[in-house]
């Protein structure tokens, strides 16, 4: 951990460490643009630098938006990004009652204790997991990512067979380009271009950026905001009281649900916030200002930022599509992330996880003293800003390959994840699936030839067979439960 | 057809069959190698179509009807709105290789400033010239990204 901090703490990386929660807290604050959109417009900025300062950054931008989407959510009643959602039900009202300030500094408190407590975390079972990822082969690989699509399929939140359809269009999408055992050319039509696949940037821009863009289309000039004046943002002694537990039980349900592949922040801070209305002493009142509805959901989304970067370090597996990018950042620098990252670039390894608790500090100082500044940006209208994303869109997907090609596919992602998102398509399914689809089909086929096409290897295999059985157990589980709440309200 | 849900779920349906049956083509299974180019897609495809034959299903039982009364389209001026925004990234893409980044991302940026919420020419130049030069410059000078020339050379 020394050399971790010896690392962090360098003129260099504490800069880069700056500069990623300052443009997450930034991206966080301003609705229609969240962390995944901007991981991929500012992906060539790093192509310049090492890629320790690369992925400091890049790691800066994901949890400092978590703490910045909390703004809009209490101030405005609209969420900087999909984590934050829940923020809204009673950070909103507490802003209506004349307790904004409040409400920012809970949120603040809340997301810099569970930003630390992951960090710990982090800091301890990362090492762990490397010495159990040692066993890991191609069956255990495949068996992690069925359970982790399974996981996606019902955590998302809405509608199952509709999570089941994104999964599976993403691995469609992902098959697209050369086979990689024998070189066949799949689905390219034609195209030249998509002879290397569907290129990733451009498409999480056009689904998350060109589709949120087109459906903010729908509402322009409806959107209300209210910036009043912040103050007393110190919590007083109840309220810090009354937040102390839901912040600890949030940071550590945040911690393990980041950890799961699939759930993520939002996950997090829904389960937290149903967490603490269930414990509360007085449930009725969630919904109307109830600081520990801010407190618990607020940690619990930070919390799972770290989380997620524990299988990403150790085993080399994204969990969700932002630790995904960070995966395709690392490749690009040629790391590798996995099992041999801790040994072979001991540097990058405990480099990031120092700088977590580096940008914990530092997005403290910038969301408490300075949350006048973030607030006077909510009044920068939705007309001006919106030509300045697309315009990044543009040239953060041209700059990855220098292809204009890929700005078309960014624009037809963009038009297609619209008409998704209009019948409420969840849209990370898609992203996780089509990043983690060609690692699935390598492994699979790997291990079918490793066993000459023989599946009952997992049988063999203790860790795989003991994944896919909980795989298994958790889609009899959601499947029943589910047909168990359908037949209750009909 | 009963709703919107069933319309998707029919696009769902044929999407799976063209997969599948490119799949076949490619081939899904070799006595030799086990699984080959085409498997991964078909079961893609497969899943696909079953969740397309679940939605379907499902928009017909739905008793209440409700979904097939709801609006798909926003009002008028938000579809313009909506259409203009994919006009002027269509023509960037279009005219990029032409005109140059520079030229075009002015253009976009002062298309999309005047026409969507129309606003006085002067906030139009200013802000599309300072916004677009900022990011040339951000990429093509400081990250040396190689962005594309036009025929004036910039």
């Amino acid at each position: 951990m020394q050399l971790g901090f010896s690392v962090a703490l360098t003129p260099g990386n504490l800069f880069y460490c700056l500069a990623g929660c300052f443009v997450g807290t930034l991206i966080g604050v301003l609705p229609g643009i969240g962390p995944l959109a901007t991981l991929s417009m500012l992906l060539p900025v790093t192509y310049k630098l090492d890629p320790t300062a690369s992925i400091i950054m890049l790691s800066g931008i994901f949890y400092g938006s978590m703490y910045g989407g909390s703004t809009t959510s209490i101030l405005v009643n609209i969420p900087g990004e999909a984590a934050s959602v829940v923020t809204c039900l009673d950070g909103y009202q507490m802003a209506r009652q004349g307790r904004a300030g409040k409400a920012l500094g809970i949120a603040a408190i809340g997301s810099f204790a569970a930003g630390t407590i992951s960090a710990v975390g982090l800091n301890l079972l990362s090492p762990v997991l490397v010495v159990a990822a040692l066993q890991f082969g191609p069956p255990e690989y495949f068996a992690i990512m069925a359970l982790g699509f399974v996981a996606t399929m019902f955590m998302v939140g809405g509608s199952a067979v509709k999570a089941l359809t994104m999964i599976a269009l993403g691995l469609f999408v992902s098959c697209i380009g050369l086979d990689f055992v024998y070189g066949t050319q799949r689905f390219t039509f034609g195209f030249v271009n998509l002879t290397n696949g569907a290129d990733l940037v451009a498409v999480v821009m056009g689904m998350f950026g060109v589709s949120e863009i087109l459906l903010n289309m729908e509402e322009m000039g409806r959107r209300e905001i209210f910036t009043t004046r912040v103050k007393g943002l110190w919590p007083n002694r109840k309220d810090l009281r009354d937040s102390t537990l839901p912040i600890l039980r949030g940071s550590l349900m945040g911690f393990v649900l980041g950890l799961l592949p699939g759930a993520g922040n939002v996950t997090a801070s829904f389960i937290s916030y149903g967490m603490e209305r269930r414990l509360s002493p007085y449930p009725e009142k969630f919904g109307t200002g109830v600081i520990e509805g801010v407190a618990g959901p607020e940690s619990a989304n930070n919390a799972a930022v770290a989380g997620a970067m524990i299988p990403l370090l150790s085993l080399g597996l994204p969990c969700n599509p932002v630790t995904a990018l960070l995966m395709g950042a690392l490749i690009i620098h040629g790391v590798q992330p996995g099992p041999m990252l801790i040994s072979r670039h001991p540097e990058i390894y405990w480099g990031v996880i120092a700088s977590f608790y580096v940008g914990n500090v530092m997005l403290l100082i910038l969301n408490m003293p300075l949350i006048g500044i973030w607030v006077q940006l909510l009044r920068i209208p939705y007309r001006v800003l919106f030509p300045l994303i697309l315009l990044l869109c543009v040239v953060g997907t041209y700059s990855t390959n220098l292809n204009v090609f890929d700005v078309w596919v960014m624009i037809g992602f963009g038009l297609f994840g619209y008409l998704l998102r209009k019948r409420d398509y969840e849209l990370a399914p898609f992203i996780l699936a089509l990043v983690l689809g060609p690692l699935f089909e390598q492994s699979l086929r790997q291990t079918l030839i490793l066993s000459a096409k023989e599946p009952m290897i997992f049988f063999n295999r203790p860790i795989a067979i003991g994944l896919l059985a909980l795989s298994l157990g958790l889609l009899i589980y959601f499947v029943w439960a589910r047909w168990g709440k359908n037949r209750v309200s009909d | 057809m009963r709703s919107y849900e069933q319309v998707y779920s029919l696009f769902w349906i044929f999407l799976s069959i063209g997969i599948c049956v490119e799949s076949i083509r490619l081939q899904i299974w070799d006595s030799s190698s086990g699984p080959v180019a085409g498997f991964i897609p078909f079961l893609a495809g497969i899943l696909i179509g079953i969740s397309g034959v679940l939605m379907f299903i499902s928009g017909w039982s739905d008793k209440t009807g409700k979904d097939g009364r709801e609006r798909f389209w926003p009002e008028g001026k938000a579809t313009k709105r909506i259409v203009f925004v994919l006009a002027g990234l269509c023509a960037m893409a279009y005219f990029m290789p032409i005109l140059g980044f520079l030229i075009t991302s002015i253009l976009m940026t002062a298309f999309m400033l005047r026409v969507i919420e129309p606003q006085k020419w002067i906030a139009v130049i200013l802000t599309s010239l300072s916004c677009c030069l900022l990011v040339y410059w951000l990429f093509n000078h400081f990250l040396e990204v190689s962005l594309p020339k036009g025929f004036l050379g910039i």
